[in-house]
């Protein structure tokens, strides 16, 4: 086999680079269409409005970041947030409930599933909020439906393309050229390999990374940035024809990774960023362990998104339910601790959610089936934390068929953190106005 | 499916709507055209639908079969899971849900809603046959379309199984199907119920950047940097047939190189622009490592992720 091995080229100097992309970039930004991809849009909410945001508020500093945390599948509320003074619970669930013993008490109502013990430390210490009885009007059973749901803020499904967070974005780029190179142009980073159609947005691009070393072309021989950015040449000047809009799809994410790859191996390469703390060995551990090292390495990034799934225990679900808690609460904890050593605890919010929680009786399978209104968790140095509103009644006739019925819109809690975290007007955002809750 | 979807768990006294849920939702009649009562009416039906789990045979126990009167999409009696099939397949939504799907998948995107009507009365007509549905489909217009016609997307098993056969790789399988997985698509073990939403769904920052990855890995067996996640990769050298391809003799004509490889990639001829382009990178390099420059960029290619 002849020797066609030939050595990746070394470094050149980040400059050199950085010249290279800017110079293939210009053949994009020419042809660029971006004010497209906001004509298209049919509904009102994508409308970017002039005085979006300031982008900071008030007391508050000017770089605080959201993480969010999605747990899909559907987590079990009434097991994880445990309403062990409720009878209804108990007689629900004979052989699934959580013994009031066992549960570690909150307060007089409510308590944690044992494994939540690492967030019971944070709780006490004041900056972990439960937010109960979270859903929406006309709760969607199905998982794909009521993620969607979460992910738009649309519980009404109209053909929304964007999702909230992509919405946030773009608001919060009112005048900023999304083909410039350089820091800003960056929207959201969802770890674990999948853009989330939260992020999906007209303008700031997010993007999807699992391991950030991967983003990089590697040349066989040659200079890398400026063979890959003539690569993805492409003249988006006939987006009507279907291969066009295609090969525009496809460079612009093969930018954004390049752009994407540059930036984070800077931040992950310099001096602060790299270490952090021991994180759990999980997924979500080692989601949240990149998350933390890019904040560290001072990533200008502000919003994240982490996933930890396997939530929809229809069967058998006590052992598994306890043990994904237990890595939930455990990467949860490691993160949180790892952002306080640094003080970065400060400027961070946790938000983590489920599409909806399960049904109030057991199922015949030793499990549950998918429900309603469930609770979420927001955490951070600067969140009141504590217990917010009350835990829904289980009486039967205050059920929604079953199910746990809403007494806050989850959108209460966007408009929270648009507006009271990330500096950001929520109605232009949410299409209408929700009643924030004191959470920061 | 009913494995996958507890339907074992699915009893009289208790029933499990999972399987209900997800065969009228994803496989039939498609969200909105029934009601969650008519889940749970159907989950009754379906009630005693069970395998053996060591032969992995079907197995209907009688004793948790809910033999009572239920009420399906407007229609009333003592259903069995057979029998709510049958109403499922007397709905018209349901030709059209399936017809659609299998329009997306092999031809485009978005059809017009007349050609999902006319294909969804050819399917009713011919009791579900599936034959004369996809002949009807292969043999049209817009099969050919310009819609149609290299704008799809590559799932992972298309573009790993279509790149290592173009490039004549010889390759254990199982590495194939772990480059697959790195792509987004761990064969026969789909994220959820719904499986893969396909089309621009499996392209983003990441998974576009593995499939360079892994095209590098087709054309020179080697993988390039230094990712953990790769190192199996690295570790495994492959042959293909790029010396039958570009033989060396020929090496010496960039021209012959590049129109040689994008015959083979891409079927198509190159633009004038990139073909020039490809020419001049060629000539950069000596004969012997011409044709893997050239594979390696023709695959890097946006042109490339399509079919």
């Amino acid at each position: 086999m002849n020797d066609t091995r030939t050595s990746v080229t070394g470094m050149r100097a980040v400059q050199t680079r950085r010249q290279f992309v800017r110079r293939g970039l210009t053949f994009l930004a020419a042809g660029s269409a971006a004010p497209l991809f906001l004509a298209r849009t049919g509904w009102s909410l994508e409308q970017r409005l002039g005085q979006a945001a300031s982008g900071s508020v008030a007391g508050l500093p000017e770089d605080t970041v959201l993480v969010m945390i999605q747990l899909g599948g559907g987590n079990d509320g009434l097991n994880t947030v445990v309403p062990y003074a409720m009878d209804e619970y108990y007689r629900a669930r004979p052989q699934l409930a959580i013994s009031a013993t066992d549960t570690l008490k909150l307060d007089d109502t409510i308590g944690f599933e044992p494994a939540l013990k690492p967030l019971r430390a944070l709780y006490d210490e004041g900056c972990l909020a439960v937010v109960q009885g979270v859903g929406y009007p006309n709760p969607n059973r199905s998982h794909f439906q009521s993620m969607d749901i979460w992910h738009t803020a649309d519980p009404a499904r109209r053909r929304v393309s964007y999702g909230w967070l992509g919405r946030y974005l773009d608001n919060a780029c009112v005048g900023c050229d999304p083909d410039r190179t350089g820091p800003s142009s960056l929207g959201g980073i969802s770890l674990g390999g999948e853009l989330p159609l939260a992020m999906k947005s007209g303008r700031r691009r997010s993007v999807a990374v699992e391991r950030p070393a991967s983003l990089k072309w590697i040349p066989i021989d040659g200079e890398g940035a400026g063979t890959f950015a003539r690569l993805n040449r492409v003249v988006s000047a006939n987006l009507d024809n279907p291969q066009v809009a295609r090969l525009d799809f496809l460079s612009r994410v093969a930018i954004d990774a390049a752009q994407s790859a540059d930036r984070l191996e800077t931040v992950l390469g310099g001096r602060a960023g790299g270490k952090t703390g021991a994180f759990p060995g999980s997924r979500l551990g080692r989601e949240l362990q990149t998350i933390s090292r890019l904040i560290a390495g001072g990533l200008e990034t502000r919003i994240y998104y982490a996933t930890h799934a396997g939530f929809d225990t229809h069967a058998n679900q006590a052992g598994r339910h306890r043990q994904l808690l237990a890595q939930f609460a455990e990467a949860v904890a490691a993160f949180y601790r790892d952002l306080e050593k640094r003080g970065d605890h400060r400027r961070v919010m946790i938000v983590a959610f489920s599409e909806f929680g399960r049904r109030v009786e057991q199922n015949a399978s030793g499990g549950t089936d998918h429900g309603a209104a469930a609770p979420v968790f927001v955490l951070g140095g600067r969140v009141r934390g504590g217990v917010h509103g009350i835990h829904p009644s289980l009486r039967v006739d205050d059920l929604d068929r079953g199910d746990v019925r809403f007494h806050t819109d989850f959108r209460q809690v966007y408009a929270t953190v648009l507006e009271d975290w990330l500096g950001m007007a929520a109605q232009p955002v949410l299409g209408a106005p929700f009643k924030k809750l004191a959470l920061v | 499916m009913l494995r996958y979807l507890d339907n074992n768990s699915n009893r009289k006294a208790h029933p499990n709507e999972n399987y209900a849920r997800e065969l009228l939702e994803l496989f039939t009649l498609g969200a909105g055209n029934y009601t969650e009562q008519d889940i749970k009416e159907a989950a009754r039906a379906f009630t005693g639908w069970t395998f053996a789990p060591r032969q992995e045979q079907y197995v209907f126990a009688r004793r948790q079969h809910d033999y009572g009167e239920k009420t399906f999409l407007g229609r009333r009696g003592a259903f069995d899971g057979v029998e709510i099939i049958d109403i499922i397949l007397e709905q018209p939504a349901t030709a059209r849900f399936v017809a659609r799907k299998l329009f997306e998948f092999f031809v485009h995107e978005h059809p017009a809603d007349d050609v999902v009507e006319a294909l969804a009365a050819l399917f009713r007509d011919h009791d579900y046959e599936l034959r004369p549905l996809l002949r009807s489909m292969f043999r049209s217009k817009l099969f050919f379309s310009e819609r149609a016609i290299r704008t799809q997307i590559k799932s992972p098993a298309q573009i790993v199984i279509g790149s290592a056969r173009l490039l004549g790789v010889d390759q254990d399988p199982r590495l194939l199907a772990f480059g697959m997985r790195l792509l987004g698509q761990d064969l026969f073990a789909p994220p959820n119920v719904k499986g893969w939403d396909g089309g621009e769904a499996w392209i983003n920052t990441n998974t576009l950047s593995m499939r360079h990855h892994l095209a590098r890995y087709l054309v020179t067996g080697q993988v390039g940097g230094r990712l953990g996640i790769l190192r199996r990769l690295g570790e495994s050298p492959l042959n293909n047939q790029l010396e039958q391809i570009v033989p060396p003799e020929i090496r010496a004509d960039s021209r012959q190189v590049v129109d040689r490889l994008v015959a083979c990639l891409l079927q198509v001829p190159p633009n004038r622009d990139n073909r020039a382009w490809l020419i001049d990178r060629a000539e950069v390099v000596n004969p012997p490592q011409r044709a893997a420059l050239v594979a390696h960029l023709v695959m890097s290619l946006p042109e490339y992720q399509l079919c």
